[in-house]
């Protein structure tokens, strides 16, 4: 039965004795064993294979075979190859047709003969249509007496496999045409690699070849990342499929520039000790890294240049304050140098009132804020200062509130109060030579509520004096969009009350 | 040119919006014998006082109240009254300069403010409005 060619119109000796015998399949007496005729083996075949003599004509066929081409058992046995599948002219191989001639090969040198995946469109069964199919086929010599008569056609459909890669080389053509992405396999046990021609180009090996030792690739890796780089996979060595491999590192190119690569490698093996392959791709980011490394130094340039703004704003507000208190110091030496009372008078004015916005500057610098002061804080600085240019029986007082204005309402206020404080001494204490004067402040209903009271017995400022500090007064009102109001005091003295939005 | 100037004191708009500074240039226009239609802070009040009165000048700084710009006051009192502008400004930069061009400026005045230059503005004021051009 071995050496025997399964066939159904060609009756074979073995089968015939089989047949006669009246059984299909039998035990054979000598050996107790199972024994099955070769036209049932063939047709059971799970590949499909189909046995052609030396004419090209289909002796039979596996019912594989049948299914894959969609043809009967009857219209295929006995009829010629080429005629059932006939070769179109765009579908055979410049030299011709390329399975006939390996059908040929196989007749004539008796040996085994593969066709690698090649283009052969097979007619629908149904419709007739030429149908797109790729093949895979092994063809075998059968022999008799040494002698070839047929051949064993085992043939297979990869039209799906075929487009599937071309698919996928497709999209990783793309992929890196778009991002400069390196695709590898990398087997760090041999010192191998497969590089793709993106990632021959990011080590800067044009020109090398993207199938080999991975040692021109190594070299590239810049001596302070290639220890981990190294270790890396080394640590994976033994890890299960899929274990992952992520790593950025820099690349020299032989012009000496670096170039940042982030590596993204999944293991591979084909058997449970095979040696490793690490499967992966490779992106350029290097401009990232850049603008990163830009971004950090300027971040911290940044940092440096606001610090001196800083620096440089208190000077400014601590040299505007020395300069105010230099022209308030000559007001005052001038006052204290002038002949008459009124012109004395004049003079300590005007001192106090430079006083009041130098002590506003004075505390910009003392805080480091430029844009807002602690009105609480300033008030009392401002009540201190001006308490020293005041008679020594007189008293200030003022209370102290939590509240932030800004700058310029700052010294608007400051003025204001100077200017009602200096008022209340000229007025309410001309004849009393003794007393109090408050200054209060609170915060109702949003609103800053300020008042500056005496006990002194002075008549209050009559709307129509056309005094500087009444102007001043006028000026800083309109300018605070305050209100104020003037009443007796509780204590016999006089009340000037303002009110005024907080203000920005 | 004194002869064909109209007898009546040159008349000035202040736009300016610290109290202070507004109250010197006051006294200072006083002392030069013209006469102050009224202080404005911003662009409507500005543009209210023009109305009431039409100065013969504005004293315009260029950064007023509420983030208002001298530029657009300037404007509007070209186009509306034909009434020109002096500039308060301590650092006008050439761009700023070249874009109030238009306007023609009767003078661009320093801050802080010196007498004797206020003065020289005005009066070429009073000069220019005997007949522009």
């Amino acid at each position: 039965m071995e050496h025997s060619v399964p066939c159904r119109n060609n009756s074979l000796e073995t089968r015939s004795a089989l047949q006669e015998a009246g059984a299909e399949a039998l035990f054979d007496n000598r050996t107790d064993t199972l024994r099955i005729d070769a036209a049932d083996l063939l047709s059971s075949l799970p590949r499909s294979v189909a046995v052609i003599d030396s004419d090209m004509v289909y002796i039979d066929v596996s019912d594989a075979f049948l299914d894959m081409t969609g043809r009967t058992r009857e219209e295929l046995v006995g009829s010629p190859v080429f005629e059932m599948f006939p070769p179109g002219a765009a579908e055979v191989a410049p030299s011709g047709n390329l399975v006939r001639d390996s059908f040929r090969r196989v007749f004539e040198t008796a040996k085994p003969d593969r066709l690698d995946t090649y283009y052969y469109p097979i007619a629908g069964a149904g419709d007739g249509l030429l149908e797109r199919r790729w093949w895979r086929a092994d063809n075998r010599p059968i022999l008799r007496n040494g002698r070839v008569v047929a051949v064993l056609h085992d043939v297979e459909d990869v039209t799906a496999d075929v487009i599937a890669r071309r698919d996928r080389d497709i999209r990783d053509r793309l992929i890196e045409s778009l991002s400069a992405v390196g695709t590898w396999e990398f087997r760090p046990q041999e010192g191998s690699i497969v590089a793709s021609a993106a990632l021959v180009e990011m080590f800067g090996l044009e020109g090398q070849a993207a199938e080999g030792p991975a040692e021109p690739f190594l070299d590239r890796i810049h001596p302070e990342d290639l220890p981990s780089v190294t270790a890396a996979f080394e640590a994976k060595a033994d890890a299960p499929i899929g274990a992952p491999v992520d790593i950025d590192f820099r690349v020299v190119t032989p012009e000496g520039s670096e170039r940042w690569l982030a590596c993204r490698s999944e293991l591979v093996r084909s058997e449970p000790r095979a040696s490793v392959t690490f499967v992966g791709v490779s992106l350029d980011i290097t401009d990232s890294k850049n603008r990163e490394a830009t971004l950090t130094e300027t971040i911290a340039e940044r940092d440096r240049l606001l610090e001196q703004k800083e620096v440089l704003l208190g000077e400014v507000n601590h040299r505007i304050k020395n300069s105010l208190q230099i022209v308030s110091s000559i007001l005052k030496l001038d006052a204290n140098q002038a002949r008459d009372d009124r012109m004395q008078g004049r003079l300590r004015a005007a001192a106090s009132r430079v006083q009041a916005v130098a002590s506003v500057h004075e505390l910009i610098y003392r805080a480091g804020q430029v844009d807002t002061v602690e009105f609480g804080e300033y008030l009392g600085d401002l009540c201190r200062a001006m308490e020293d240019s005041l008679p020594l029986e007189i008293a200030l007082i003022h209370n102290s509130i939590p509240l932030r204005v800004s700058t310029d309402r700052a010294i608007s206020l400051a003025l204001l109060v100077n200017e009602l404080v200096a008022n209340s001494v000229a007025h309410a204490f001309r004849d009393k030579k003794d007393g109090t004067i408050a200054v209060k402040a609170a915060v109702r209903d949003e609103r800053l509520e300020l008042s500056v009271s005496d006990d002194g017995d002075g008549k209050p400022v009559t709307p129509t004096h056309r005094g500087l500090g009444t102007r001043i007064i006028a000026a800083m009102v309109s300018q605070l969009e305050a209100e104020l109001q003037q009443s007796p005091g509780a204590r016999g003295g006089h009340v000037v009350h303002l009110s005024m939005p907080i203000g920005s | 040119m004194s002869d064909v100037r109209p007898d009546t004191p040159l008349r000035v708009l202040i736009v300016e919006d610290e109290a202070l500074i507004a109250f010197d240039l006051e006294a200072q226009i006083e002392d030069c014998g013209y006469e102050v239609t009224d202080i404005a802070q911003d662009v409507a009040s500005c543009q209210a006082a023009a109305r009431r009165v039409r100065p013969d000048v504005a004293l315009m700084d260029y950064r007023l109240k509420n983030g208002d710009s001298g530029r657009v006051a300037a404007t509007w009192l070209r186009e509306e009254l034909d009434v020109p502008c002096i500039f308060l400004s301590g650092n006008l930069d050439e761009a700023t300069r070249a874009l109030l061009g238009p306007l023609h400026p009767v003078a661009f005045v320093g801050k802080p403010l010196l007498p004797p230059a206020l003065r020289a503005a005005l009066e070429k004021a009073d000069a220019l409005r005997a007949g522009p051009g």
